[in-house]
C-alpha cells in the first residue's frame, strides 16, 4: 500500500534547498521524463502519421492487423480472468493460513518476474515443442501447443501470473482476518463471507492488479515471440505484428500499429490513476 | 446456558498455550479470565468460540459436547479486541449482518430486521448513529456497536476479548459499569478476557486467574483478593510485600527480624515460608512499640490513599534486617491515617503487621493448589 499512499510531506524539505538547486533538480527530472517517456511517444505518433491519415488507416485496418488485434484481445480475455482467480486464491492462502510450503509458494509467485520472458518461452518449447516432452503427443492428437494459440496463452499466463497476487498479498496481510472471523462468528458461510466482507475490502487493490495484468497480457513480447512462430493471420499478436512490419521496412505501418499499443498504455495509465485515486479516497475516509 | 471446559490442552510447537484446563461456568454468570499476556486466556476464549481447536480435552455447552462443532452451531456472540466492525458497511448494516446471513428459512423479513436493529441500537444508546460508518465513530461507540452486533443473533453465550483494552481510562470506567448493568438486564452467560485486575474485580461476579496456560484460582473477587491460593495470585491481584524466612518455635524469622505468631493458623509446621503482606495490612506505629523498624524513604500520594516506601532497619543487635524481594517495604495508608501520623521523609517508624498469607518458596511454579470443579 505504501506505493499508493505516498504522503505529500515533501514541501517542508523543499524549502531547505536553495531555489537554484530546486530548479536544477526539477529540470533534470523533467528532462529525463521527456527524453525517456515523452519523446518516444511523440516519435511513435510522428512516424505513424508521416505518410498521412490514409496510410495510417490502411495500416490499422489491414486484414493481418485486425487479426492481430483480435488475437491479442482473445489472449487477454483468457489470461486475465484466470490469473485474477489464481491471484485471489493464492493471496487468500498466503495471507490467511499457515501451511508447510507457504513461503515457497510466495517465492514461486514471484518467479515470472525474475525469469527472462525469453527463457519462459523456451521452457514451454522444451515441454510442448515438436522435440519436447509432450509436444509430439499433443500434436499427434490434433492439438498443437507451440506455434499455436495454446502456446501463446500459456506463455502469457506465465508472464502475467504474479500481478494480481502480488497486489493482494500485502493488502490482505495488512487488513488481517478479524473482520472475516467476525462474519463467521455471526453465522456467515465462507462463500457469503467472501462476497460480503473480503471482496468489498480488496476491490480497489484487485482492480489495480487486474489493470496491470491486462496491460502486460496485451503487451507481452518476449515469451510470446518464442512460442508463437510469427505466423501472420494466425499466431501474430499486436507486439509481434509491429516487429514484423518493422523488419519488412514498412516503418509507417509499424508505427501506426504501435500507436494502438501506445493508446492501450495510456488508457491503462488513466484507469490506474482513477483506481489509485479511489483507493486513496477510501483510505482517507477510513482514517478520518 | 452453562459452559464446561474439560482438561483442555493446546500447544503451538513448543509453547503450551493451554495446559489441562478445566472450568465450569453456570448459566447467567459474568466471568473474567484474568492473567498476564501470553497466559492462554485468549486461546481459551477462542477455543470456546470455535475459532481454535484444542489438541485434547473437550468443551461442553449446556451439557452437549461441542468440541468439534462448527462455530455456527455454538450460538456464541463474540466481541473482538479491536471490534472488527465492517468498515465498508453502515452501523445499521453491521448490526443487521448476523440476521441477513441466516439461512433463508430462518431469516427475518426486512421490517423485522429493521425493528430488531433499532432495538439493539437503543439498548446500546446509539440509535442516532445508525447511518454512520465505523471509521467515523469514537472508540467507546465502536465498542458498543460491536456488542450490539454480537447480540443481534441472540447468542446464548457472550464472549469478549479484552473488551476495554483499546479505550481511554475514562471511557473504560464508564463502559465497565455499563457492561455490568447490561449483563444484569440480559442475563446472558458472559465470559471476558482481561489483563487488568481492577477491571476483573469491578465487572465480574467470578474471576478465573490464569498463568502459563494453567488456572491458578477460581473465585469471587473477594475470595481471590482475601484468600489467594498461590503466590502468583497474591502478587498479580494487587500489590504485596514478600518477606522470605522460616517459622520456628512460634515465630517467623526473616533475616534478623522476628515476628511472634499468635494466631494458631499462622504457626504452620513447614520450616521455610514466605510471608505475603498487602501494603494496607501494615500499620505504622511509634518506633518504641515495635521490633520492626524502618526509615521512610518516599511518600507517594495516590489520591484516596498514600503509598509509603520504607527501608527496613537492622535490629538493635546489629543483624542484617529482613529478607525482602524488593529491598523495600511498601505501606498503604488511608488519607486520614496519613494526616494523623504527620510523616515526613527520613522518619524512623515502627511497623505492625496485621494479616499474612503464607506460601512455601518455590510453590510459584506448580499445579494450582486447588483443582477447579469438573462437570459430572
Amino acid at each position: 500500500m505504501s506505493r499508493i499512499l505516498q504522503p505529500q510531506t515533501a514541501s517542508r524539505e523543499q524549502k531547505a534547498e536553495t531555489p537554484f538547486v530546486r530548479y536544477l533538480l526539477s529540470l533534470l527530472a523533467l528532462a529525463i521524463i521527456g527524453l525517456f517517456l515523452i519523446l518516444p511517444l511523440v516519435a511513435v505518433l510522428f512516424e505513424a502519421f508521416r505518410e498521412g491519415w490514409q496510410a495510417y488507416l490502411t495500416a490499422v485496418t489491414d486484414r493481418y492487423t485486425r487479426h492481430a488485434i483480435l488475437l491479442t484481445l482473445f489472449t487477454a480475455l483468457i489470461c486475465v480472468p484466470l490469473n485474477t482467480l489464481f491471484g485471489i486464491a493464492a493471496a487468500w492462502c498466503i495471507a490467511r493460513f499457515q501451511f508447510p510450503g507457504r513461503s515457497l509458494l510466495t517465492t514461486l509467485i514471484d518467479l515470472p518476474f525474475s525469469v527472462s520472458p525469453v527463457i519462459a518461452g523456451l521452457v514451454f518449447i522444451l515441454i510442448f515443442g515438436a522435440q519436447g516432452w509432450f509436444g509430439g503427443w499433443f500434436a499427434a492428437n490434433g492439438f498443437p501447443v507451440i506455434f499455436a494459440l495454446p502456446g501463446i496463452v500459456l506463455a502469457t499466463m506465465f508472464v502475467t501470473l504474479p500481478f494480481v497476487a502480488r497486489e493482494l498479498i500485502p493488502l490482505m496481510q495488512a487488513q488481517g482476518a478479524e473482520q472475516e472471523e467476525a462474519a463467521i462468528m455471526l453465522g456467515a458461510g465462507p462463500w457469503r463471507m467472501f462476497w460480503t466482507i473480503t471482496l468489498p475490502r480488496i476491490k480497489w487493490g484487485l482492480l489495480y492488479g487486474v489493470i496491470l495484468c491486462n496491460a502486460r497480457a496485451m503487451g507481452e513480447f518476449g515469451a510470446v515471440s518464442v512460442v508463437s512462430g510469427h505466423i501472420r493471420g494466425s499466431t501474430n499478436t499486436l507486439p509481434l505484428h509491429v516487429e514484423i512490419l518493422y523488419n519488412e521496412y514498412q516503418f509507417s505501418a509499424a508505427f501506426a500499429v504501435a500507436t494502438l499499443l501506445a493508446g492501450l498504455a495510456i488508457v491503462t495509465l488513466i484507469a490506474k490513476s482513477i483506481v489509485e485515486w479511489r483507493q486513496q479516497r477510501q483510505w482517507e475516509n477510513a482514517s478520518s | 446456558m452453562s459452559i464446561h471446559v474439560n482438561q483442555l490442552t493446546k500447544r503451538y510447537g513448543n509453547f503450551t498455550a493451554l495446559d489441562d484446563i478445566s472450568l465450569s461456568i453456570d448459566d447467567g454468570e459474568l466471568v473474567a479470565l484474568l492473567g498476564p499476556s501470553g497466559c492462554g486466556k485468549t486461546t481459551l476464549l477462542r477455543s470456546i468460540a470455535g475459532m481454535e481447536f484444542a489438541d485434547s480435552g473437550n468443551i461442553l455447552l449446556e451439557g452437549r459436547d461441542m468440541t468439534f462443532e462448527p462455530i455456527r452451531h455454538r450460538q456464541v456472540g463474540f466481541v473482538f479486541q479491536h471490534y472488527a466492525l465492517f468498515n465498508h458497511m453502515s452501523v445499521f448494516e453491521n448490526v443487521a449482518y448476523g440476521l441477513r446471513v441466516r439461512p433463508r428459512a430462518q431469516r427475518p423479513n426486512e421490517a423485522a430486521i429493521r425493528q430488531r436493529v433499532h432495538e439493539l441500537l437503543e439498548l446500546v444508546q446509539l440509535e442516532w448513529l445508525a447511518k454512520r460508518f465505523p471509521p467515523q465513530l469514537s472508540g467507546g461507540q465502536r465498542q458498543r456497536i460491536a456488542l450490539a452486533r454480537a447480540l443481534a443473533v441472540e447468542p446464548r453465550y457472550l464472549l469478549l476479548d479484552e473488551p476495554f483494552g483499546a479505550l481511554d481510562a475514562n471511557v473504560r470506567k464508564e463502559l465497565r459499569r455499563w457492561l455490568r448493568r447490561l449483563h444484569e438486564e440480559l442475563h446472558v452467560t458472559s465470559l471476558f478476557v482481561t489483563h487488568d485486575q481492577e477491571e476483573a474485580m469491578e465487572v465480574a461476579s467470578r474471576i478465573v486467574v490464569m498463568n502459563h496456560g494453567r488456572i491458578e484460582q477460581v473465585g469471587t473477587p473477594a475470595d481471590i483478593y482475601d484468600e489467594p491460593r498461590t503466590p502468583f495470585v497474591s502478587s498479580f491481584i494487587g500489590n504485596v510485600n514478600v518477606f522470605q524466612g522460616t517459622i520456628r518455635s512460634g515465630a517467623f524469622h526473616s533475616g534478623s527480624w522476628r515476628l511472634p505468631l499468635t494466631d494458631a493458623r499462622d504457626t504452620l509446621n513447614a520450616a521455610e515460608q514466605n510471608a505475603f503482606v498487602r501494603p494496607h495490612d501494615i500499620e505504622i506505629v511509634h518506633p518504641s512499640t515495635s521490633e520492626w523498624q524502618a526509615r521512610v524513604q518516599h511518600i507517594q500520594p495516590m489520591g484516596s490513599s498514600y503509598h509509603i516506601e520504607a527501608v527496613p532497619f537492622a535490629d538493635a543487635s546489629g543483624g542484617d534486617g529482613p529478607q525482602i524481594e524488593s529491598g523495600l517495604i511498601v505501606i498503604e495508608l488511608t488519607r486520614h491515617a496519613f494526616k494523623s501520623l504527620s510523616l515526613s521523609l527520613g522518619d524512623r517508624v515502627g511497623l505492625k503487621i496485621h494479616h499474612i498469607h503464607w506460601f512455601q518458596p518455590r510453590q510459584v511454579i506448580g499445579k494450582p493448589s486447588i483443582a477447579p470443579p469438573v462437570p459430572a
